[in-house]
């Protein structure tokens, strides 16, 4: 007797995560930063062991020399091979990037949960300290943050999540409070689910796709931001090849020697172009509204 | 034209001397060799245009204020210097000169000076020059309760001054002080009008009024500051001059604009557009591009700027000298002015530059990996250390710091940099409160320059006992008994051939002790449009435009 | 509608006073001495004491915070450390050149932000859209110091065309303009297209193109002016942030603007100058905060005033 395949309605169901993939893949800028990004990735963890020369390695007979067979980027000011400094500080922008942003995202979920979900006082004063840290120029609030901590790149991580903290939290809390009242919370509520199972089992996974979204968004600004500290002396300390740093060490040779500001500016753009156009490849896929 | 210039201030300078007081150190002519990138345009005499055209010079900060006690940055201070005289000034190498005053007295001790004053000279507010014009100015000076920055520039050792005749006082210090004359050449001791004085500080600010070969027009801070000619400058009179004018009569621009541009690389690109027809200072990078382009003339001169690399001398290991000189022989003086400087600097040869009164050179410390090494294995440390190094994080200490710490590391001294915004690292060492041995600072970069001109400010403030931090910027914590008893024998004579001798004592005793690091005299740099003559940068960094003159297109 | 106002007006004045608060204490906090920078690189312990006593920062930090805020209700933003000048008008000789810049980006930004976010909007997923959101991505993804200084090489010493600095013509308004525009452009072109997009899924909009309505006229007589609404507020927001922190923009241009007085005077520790333009930062932030929830609110009349 043969045996009947019975095709069960599983094999058709379109799981959300399914229907994300399946958007996704037709975003083919996204694909392509997607790539990109994983390439970063993988040099930020090879490219002290593939660069040609030490990022220390000096020579003050090859100073400011153009892009050469030798040096592909050309070399600094001190005759550094400016490829292996550059691509070495992959490394260094990736970390940077992700873990503020990171951080921020986390505690401003936190915020913005607890705000969106219990309202009233703590909402209101959620909000408060949201207004004031949004209202302060964000690269004076880095500048504070980093005066008073110190330069250096582990301050810089905590300045730009301290500036990132409020976008996260406004986020989350509008979505908590649109979510707040949908049938699943209600129905939870009727059951006697508690606070916190509501909050982190139906209200968060609500919010996730805009977090998801923000947060790639949320790198490529904290790059630039760091960069920019670093460009003002604020941020990594040399010798480290961090991007802002190799442009700032560079601003004085810009009309002569152009390729020493030109490489580590598009190192710095193609990274946070690569990670905005994920974060609009991930908005338009896990928009449910957005079908085509 | 340059040649007449040069030679009527010999003449000066020998009839000062003649008279038995001056500023000692005889110099030659050519002491200062200007490098330039484009030859200069020739004009002949009466043909320059420069009295018609609005001079545009792009500066990298902004002026502070307009009253010189209240200013202690250079730039203001060359404003001033522009609508105001004082008594004495420097020429362009740094030599006092006579400006008001025509000539001086002075007893043996220092304590008592006599100025006769110049005739035929008035403020630009109608206020005569004279006796009483000056005393009012040296009261001002010894006014201490005026609270500004430059209070305690002379207000500690003034006495009193009193009017002999109209043009003749006499002021009475209340210690010797041998560099009292080159403390009247410097630019926060101009003279102001006594009507301004009367009317207070925040109108002598307000309103400058002096007797310079420029009026005052406007400031708009942050955008432009704009002086015009006076055209009846004494300095244009063959006469009261003295013989020799100060400038040439058609000398001079109409108007001088001065607008505040901070990043460089905009200032450069101001000069080729045409935006700006003078800039300095050019950073050593910029200069490579300028070079290249015919229509600016690049410029730069050894200046009295000093770079250094502190140590401090009561922490180990810098407390061996053994240790402080294998880090004099392991940096290369020759590529740091290479490298750092973009060859803009020349290798320092004494702890004050080459144009500051009694300057004595010694041989540089050469560039020796293996003496370096022997010294340090002599000291214990035949392995090198770990130390760090302190530094206000701009790019050019940036970079400074970078390729000491790459020196360093040659001899196995691994050199951690800990650059920090220039108000938190004032606050950490040169307000630091704690005994040598306890202060935090290991190793310190920093730049110096006496803007008086004269040895002792280029060197008491750095190394006396006194001026260990918080008082002054002895942040090498040096503690030598001989050398501050010669500083202050020099300080009480005004004899120069007995501050000479001081002072060479002093600088040989500095070169061998290597408390510090001298690592190179800077160079100033500037540029401007090929067919202006004669600006440019004074030692102390000053401007140099009194005598500019403008070829027609 | 004015209940709403005078409420939200009245919600605004505790954010007000925790700023001036907050900005007072938190400048001390930062280590550096404001007598210090004021005396200058060569200034004594001497010089310094002097100066200290001079500018008022031996009375205690209480009477300095009364005589702060007493101050700030006559209109008397302090007088600045380090020129001495009341902090008033080292501010309003900036405060035009700020605002005309601020104006100028925003307008070319908005309007060139818009356009290109309708035509990738409405060519979604085609060549259009993919070039269109490449480009407007690409503007927020520049450092904008590398940008500024790009524009200078090429227009203003390459091609002369502009100056290189300056704020008193127009033409020396263009570059910055640019430079600070790119990334608000981006922006806007985006929410545009994504706001678009959204309303074009509404049934109204089928209805229209049912009835034969040209796509052209449907786009821009119908979905325009619905998607308008987030438009307003996204380029309100950017109005703000303008307004405050255009600070390395203007120290390439040299533009005498209230970022590089705040810079300048940050590394002065000069805390009358920085408390007084952060709180003026901050207003300025407030009150368009304010003015494009109500626009909003007028706009659309699903909101309710509550």
């Amino acid at each position: 007797m043969a045996k009947e395949v019975i095709k069960t309605e599983k094999d058709d169901i379109k799981t959300p995560f399914k229907e994300f993939v399946r958007k996704f893949k037709k975003q083919k800028t996204a694909l392509v930063a997607m790539v990109f990004i994983l390439f970063l990735v993988i040099l930020a963890f090879i490219s002290y062991k593939i660069a040609p020369y030490g990022i220390n390695e000096y020579d003050y007979n090859a100073i400011m020399q153009g892009p050469s067979a030798a040096h592909w980027f050309g070399t600094d000011e001190f005759g550094r091979d400016l490829f292996s400094r550059v691509i070495c500080g992959t490394r260094i922008s990736l970390s940077v990037g992700l873990f503020s942003v990171t951080i921020g995202a986390v505690c401003g979920t936190i915020l913005g949960l607890l705000g969106g979900y219990y309202g009233g006082f703590l909402d209101s004063a959620i909000m408060r300290v949201c207004d004031v840290l949004f209202a302060f120029p964000g690269i004076i609030l880095a500048i504070a943050i980093v005066a008073i901590l110190g330069s250096g790149l582990g301050n810089v991580v905590i300045a730009v999540a301290v500036f990132s903290t409020p976008t996260f939290a406004r986020l989350v809390r509008s979505a908590t409070l649109s979510l707040k009242g949908s049938v699943f919370v209600q129905a939870a509520k009727s059951i006697g689910a508690s606070d916190a199972r509501i909050l982190f089992q139906h209200i968060l996974p609500g919010a996730i796709p805009n977090i998801i979204v923000q947060y790639t968004m949320s790198i490529g600004n904290s790059i630039l931001t760091a960069s920019s500290l670093s460009f003002l002396g604020m941020g990594a300390q040399p010798p480290t090849p961090e991007w802002g740093l190799l442009l700032s060490n560079g601003r004085n040779y810009m009309m002569s020697s152009v390729h020493i500001t030109l490489f580590p500016g598009l190192a710095i753009f193609l990274t946070v172009l690569a990670f905005n156009l994920l974060g609009d490849g991930l908005r338009d896929a896990l928009d449910p509204k957005l079908s085509e | 034209m340059k040649k007449k210039i040069l030679a009527g201030m010999l003449v000066m300078m020998m009839g000062i001397s003649l008279i038995g007081c001056g500023s000692g150190d005889k110099k030659s002519d050519d002491t200062q060799k200007t490098d330039k990138t484009t030859e200069s345009v020739e004009i002949a005499a009466g043909e320059s245009v420069s009295q018609d055209h609005d001079l545009v010079a792009a500066v990298n900060v902004d002026f502070t204020t307009l009253d010189p006690l209240d200013t202690n940055d250079t730039l203001s201070g060359d404003v001033q210097r522009l609508m105001m005289d004082g008594l004495f000034g420097f020429d362009e190498e740094m030599n006092v000169v006579n400006m008001l005053a025509e000539d001086y007295e002075a007893n043996d001790e220092a304590t008592e000076f006599t100025f006769h004053l110049r005739e035929g000279v008035t403020f630009s507010d109608g206020t005569p020059w004279n006796a009483e014009a000056a005393k009012a100015n040296f009261d001002r000076w010894a006014d201490k309760s005026l609270g500004l920055k430059r209070t305690t520039f002379l207000s500690n050792i003034l006495k009193s001054t009193e009017i002999v005749d109209e043009y003749t006082v006499k002021v009475t210090l209340v210690e010797p002080f041998g560099a009292f004359i080159n403390n009247l050449a410097h630019p926060c001791t101009v003279c102001v009008s006594p009507a301004l004085i009367a009317k207070g500080s925040a109108e002598v600010a307000a309103n400058p009024a002096g007797t310079g070969q420029y009026r005052f027009v406007e400031w708009v801070a942050g955008e432009h500051l704009t002086l015009e000619l006076n055209k009846d400058w004494w300095g244009y009179d063959e006469e009261i001059c003295g013989g020799e004018p100060l400038a040439e009569s058609d000398a001079g621009f109409k108007t001088i604009t001065f607008k505040p541009v901070t990043e460089s690389a905009t200032r450069v690109a101001m000069v080729q557009s045409g935006d700006a027809d003078l800039i300095w200072p050019v950073p050593s990078e910029n200069f490579e591009a300028l070079s290249k382009d015919t229509n600016v003339v690049a410029a730069s001169e050894e200046s009295i700027v000093v770079r250094y690399l502190f140590m401090n001398n009561q922490k180990a290991p810098f407390n061996d000298v053994r240790v402080r000189q294998a880090i004099n022989y392991a940096i290369d003086k020759d590529a740091y002015c290479a490298v750092v400087k973009n060859g803009l600097a020349t290798p320092a040869d004494s702890i004050i530059g080459t144009n500051v009164q009694f300057h004595k050179g010694n041989d540089v410390y050469k560039y020796d990996i293996e003496k370096a090494k022997e010294l340090l294995a002599d000291a214990g440390y035949p392995d090198g250390f770990t130390t760090s190094l302190m530094y206000a994080t701009t790019t050019a200490n940036q970079k400074q710091a970078e390729f000491i710490k790459q020196q360093l590391e040659q001899v196995g001294i691994t050199v951690e940099l800990d650059g920090m915004e220039n108000a938190i690292l004032q606050e950490k060492v040169a307000s630091c409160k704690e005994e040598g041995a306890n202060a935090e600072v290991n190793m310190y970069t920093i730049g110096w320059s006496p803007s008086t001109g004269d040895a002792d400010w280029g060197i008491r403030p750095l190394v006396a006992i006194e001026s260990e931090p918080p008082m002054s910027y002895n942040i090498c914590y040096y503690e030598n008994e001989k050398v501050d008893e010669l500083l202050y024998d020099a300080l009480g004579t005004a004899d120069p051939d007995k501050r000479a001798a001081c002072y060479e004592e002093i600088q040989n005793i500095i070169w061998e002790e290597s408390p510090l690091v001298c690592l190179a005299f800077d160079s100033n740099t500037w540029a401007n449009s090929k067919n202006i003559i004669n600006v440019g940068n004074m030692p102390d960094g000053g401007l140099w435009i009194r005598n500019a003159r403008m070829a027609a297109k | 509608m004015l209940r709403y106002l005078v409420k939200r007006i009245i919600e605004v004045i505790p954010t007000l006073i925790l700023v001036v608060t907050f900005v007072f204490f938190f400048v001390r906090l930062i280590p550096g001495d404001p007598a210090q920078m004021v005396a200058g690189p060569q200034a004594t312990q001497e010089d310094i004491e002097v100066v200290r006593e001079e500018l008022g920062l031996n009375e205690p930090i209480p009477t300095q915070f009364v005589k702060y805020v007493t101050g700030l209700f006559k209109g008397d933003l302090g007088t600045s450390l380090r020129t001495k000048r009341p902090v008033t008008t080292e501010i309003s000789n900036r405060y035009a050149n700020t605002v005309r810049l601020t104006l100028l980006s925003l307008a070319w930004s908005s309007v060139v932000g818009i356009f290109l976010g309708v035509w990738s909007g409405r060519h979604r997923s085609k060549w259009q859209d993919y070039m269109g959101m490449t480009l407007a991505v690409s503007g927020i993804s520049m450092p904008s110091f590398w940008i500024g200084f790009m524009l200078i090489i090429i227009f203003a010493v390459n091609l002369g065309w502009f100056p290189t600095t300056g704020a008193d013509t127009f033409a020396s308004l263009v570059l910055p303009a640019f430079t600070l525009g790119t990334s608000v452009a981006a922006v806007v072109a985006r929410f545009t297209r994504s706001s678009l997009i959204e309303v074009l899924k509404e049934d109204y909009i089928r209805t229209a193109r049912a009835k034969g309505i040209k796509e052209k006229v449907v786009v821009w007589k119908h979905a325009f002016r619905n998607s308008m609404i987030s438009v307003v507020t996204v380029i309100g927001l950017q109005f703000g942030f303008l307004l405050g922190g255009s600070v390395v923009t203007e120290s390439v241009f040299a533009f005498p603007g209230l970022g590089s007085l705040l810079i300048e005077s940050v590394n002065y520790r000069d805390y009358p100058a920085i408390q007084s333009l952060i709180l003026i930062f901050s207003l300025h932030f407030i009150v368009i905060n304010l003015l494009v929830d109500i626009l909003y609110a007028v706009l659309n009349p699903e909101i309710k005033l509550s």
